[in-house]
């Protein structure tokens, strides 16, 4: 068989975009080994110049510190809890207001639509203070409700959801009517079974962004005992000075749920960027 | 059936007193930055002051320090302010021209609370317009924290009290030291933000705003000398640059890791040099700047206040009267962050007598008297921003020092 000769000038192109992508890549994931390397440092060691690479001494002190010295597994909890209660309601609000959006027919249903994406204009920052007279007028403050609640709706969500159900063939809801499914049916048992990988991917968006939320948290909960983790490693941020082997250490236990989410879900969330074209968001 | 109803009336009433709840405790809410590790201390304070008020139940709300006034800011701005709350003391002079604190004067009056046994210099610092806003969580002034190995490597004696910045300057030089082109160790590292070189402005009767607090004071000629002498520092290689420094977090990394000798220091910063091990290191009061000046320090206090609409005001102001008292003011000396206020107790067991490096701690008492307030004004936040901006370049010798304070006194005459 013959086999097609590549042009060296190809070639060499070839060779440019491998040297540009792994440079592009050790960017990436420099920050993450300077994370581990000082996460194993003794406190003298951490600022050292010129910097470490391989910590020397290393110890493993530093996580047991940061385990120790706040209620790491009580923060750890808490952002489990309220981040996996989030994804679920995230999923249910946002696929069924997807579906009417995408798939059902009613007056000034492109311009609500547009209204409710417009909404991801605004910064976070600008509603904070009336958000948190809400939450007072409601009796929410310092409970898991207001960390929850508040997030349970999403403009993004339903934007990707929106887009994916609108990919599926009517033919399918066609066919079902006809089979006398109703509304509700068609939504359950057709659209949501094919939807599973905008599901998934918007389940770890979700969770990437619900288990990194630090503002709210910080601003609505009061009480140690229900603070997430990233509020609770900030502790170990100063006003002057940080820690950061004991920051970084906590640092890495905090990551370790997103990670295994990632590892389990990472075919879905590149698919996720594929279909939102919204990556790194 | 009617002796089963008296049965029933006699238990419902039984019922009724036994379960009639205790008169009901009255909860503050204190706001605090300071950390678990430290929460012994708030748990102490909490301890003692309801054994003694057991009509008063204190609820700490511990906010990390990094985002605390962000939190505190939006408590007060969603009508949910804490009764108490810490406050640094750079906040007051904004805090309080916004109405976001509670005077307690009218208190005072109310409870007879006075502050006779307090150093002068911190009643100082405490009154703000005619009023009292804040009462002290303690003090620091600063001192020169040096490295006693650095120095008896370098062949230097240890500096006295009374030296001048000539002396000091000398000392610095003669203790760099180098590698080659590389410098191992700087004589003196300080930083860019105004705690870095406040000190020194004050040591030559200069200040960050000028006398009457209608613009910047740093283009006067006192000042421009000070910042002339810092960044001839920073040029000469003496001090490592701001860029350098930053690698260290600031100037305090550089001398906790050994990498610098010589370190203004304030009490805090002592606290976390005294907790590494294998520093060896004193304190000594600030140079002269000249043989004959007057000698000179910066004054913090970190306060408890009362922020405006806090709904147990009076319960919260007992609080506030316990805290300066002696028993609130030991325990919050104990935790080792700054000066008790109150003077007694200051060169006592709560402050000189404590353990444990630096073996001069009564430097940082014997200043006091010295001692000027940080200036306290409503635009700082945007001051301090446009001075770190106009004087990014300044420190390493890019930008002239006239040059960079004339462009900072244009910058903010709109904020005055």
């Amino acid at each position: 068989m013959n086999k097609q000769r590549t042009a060296p000038g190809q070639k060499w192109g070839r060779l440019w975009a491998y040297v540009i992508l792994i440079l592009v890549a050790g960017g990436m994931v420099l920050p993450f080994l300077w994370t581990v390397s000082t996460a194993l440092k003794t406190s003298g060691n951490a600022l050292v110049y010129p910097p470490q690479w391989i910590p020397n001494p290393a110890t493993l002190r530093n996580f047991a510190t940061a385990w120790h010295r706040v209620p790491f597994g009580r923060f750890l909890l808490n952002s489990f809890y309220t981040t996996v209660a989030v994804v679920i309601l995230q999923l249910v609000t946002c696929s069924l207001s997807a579906y009417a959006f995408a798939r059902m027919k009613f007056p000034g249903r492109d311009q609500l639509f547009l209204l409710y994406l417009g909404t991801l204009m605004i910064p976070g920052q600008v509603v904070i203070i009336p958000n948190f007279i809400l939450m007072r007028y409601l009796g929410w403050l310092n409970t898991y409700t207001a960390m929850i609640l508040p997030s349970a709706f999403s403009a993004f969500g339903t934007f990707l959801l929106r887009q994916f159900f609108l990919t599926v063939p009517y033919e399918l809801e066609e066919a079902a009517r006809i089979d006398g499914c109703s509304r509700f049916g068609l939504y359950w048992r057709i659209i949501l079974p094919l939807a599973k990988p905008a599901l998934a991917s918007l389940a770890i968006f979700t969770f990437r962004s619900q288990w990194n939320a630090f503002l709210w948290p910080l601003i609505v909960v009061n009480d140690t005992s229900k603070m997430p983790v990233q509020v609770g490693l900030s502790f170990f941020r100063g006003m002057y000075s940080v820690e950061w082997e004991v920051m970084l250490a906590g640092t890495l236990i905090a990551l370790i749920p997103t990670l295994v989410v990632f590892a389990l879900g990472q075919r879905f969330f590149t698919q996720g960027i594929a279909l939102s074209g919204f990556g790194g968001r | 059936m009617k002796r089963l109803l008296h049965i029933a009336l006699a238990l419902t009433l039984i019922f009724a007193f036994t379960a009639l709840p205790a008169a009901a405790k009255t909860k503050i809410q204190v706001a605090s930055w300071w950390s678990f590790e430290s929460g012994s201390s708030l748990d102490a304070l909490k301890n003692a002051f309801e054994a003694q008020n057991p009509e008063i139940e204190v609820e700490f709300v511990q906010i990390p320090s990094s985002e605390y006034y962000t939190k505190v800011l939006t408590m007060v701005a969603g009508g949910t302010p804490p009764d108490v709350a810490m406050l640094g003391m750079d906040k007051l002079g904004t805090w309080v021209p916004r109405g976001a604190l509670q005077d307690l004067r009218p208190y005072m009056e109310k409870y007879s609370v006075n502050l006779d046994a307090f150093f002068p210099a911190v009643v100082d610092a405490i009154e703000i317009d005619g009023g009292i806003y804040a009462f002290p969580r303690d003090a620091t002034t600063s001192v020169v924290a040096y490295n006693k190995k650095l120095f008896d490597e370098a062949g230097v004696p240890y500096p006295q009290p009374g030296w001048t910045r000539e002396e000091f300057l000398e000392t610095a030089r003669a203790l760099v030291q180098k590698d080659g082109s590389q410098t191992k160790v700087y004589g003196y590292a300080f930083d860019t933000f105004s705690d870095g070189f406040i000190d020194w402005l004050y040591l030559n009767g200069a200040s960050v705003i000028n006398p009457d607090g209608t613009g910047s004071g740093l283009h006067l000629p006192n000042a421009v000398e000070v910042l002339e002498f810092l960044q001839g520092m920073v040029v000469e290689g003496i001090a490592p640059a701001p860029a350098l420094t930053s690698t260290f977090s600031n100037a305090s990394g550089a001398f906790l890791s050994q990498r610098t000798a010589m370190y203004v220091t304030t009490v805090g910063w002592a606290n976390s040099f005294a907790n590494a091990e294998d520093l060896e290191w004193d304190v000594v009061p600030l140079p002269l700047w000249d043989e004959d000046s007057e000698p000179s320090t910066r004054l913090w206090v970190n306060y408890w206040t009362m922020p405006k609409g806090a709904k147990n005001a009076d319960a919260a102001f007992q609080f506030l009267t316990f805290l300066i008292s002696e028993e609130g003011q030991r325990i919050v000396g104990e935790t080792r962050m700054g000066i008790p206020a109150i003077e007694e107790l200051a060169y006592g067991p709560a402050f000189a007598g404590l353990e444990g490096k630096p073996e001069h701690k009564v430097y940082f008492l014997d200043v006091m008297e010295h001692a000027k307030p940080f200036p306290l004004f409503v635009q700082s936040d945007q001051f301090y921003a446009a001075m770190t901006r106009e004087f990014d370049t300044m420190w390493s010798g890019e930008r002239s020092v006239e040059e960079a304070v004339k462009a900072l006194d244009q910058a903010t005459k709109s904020l005055f």
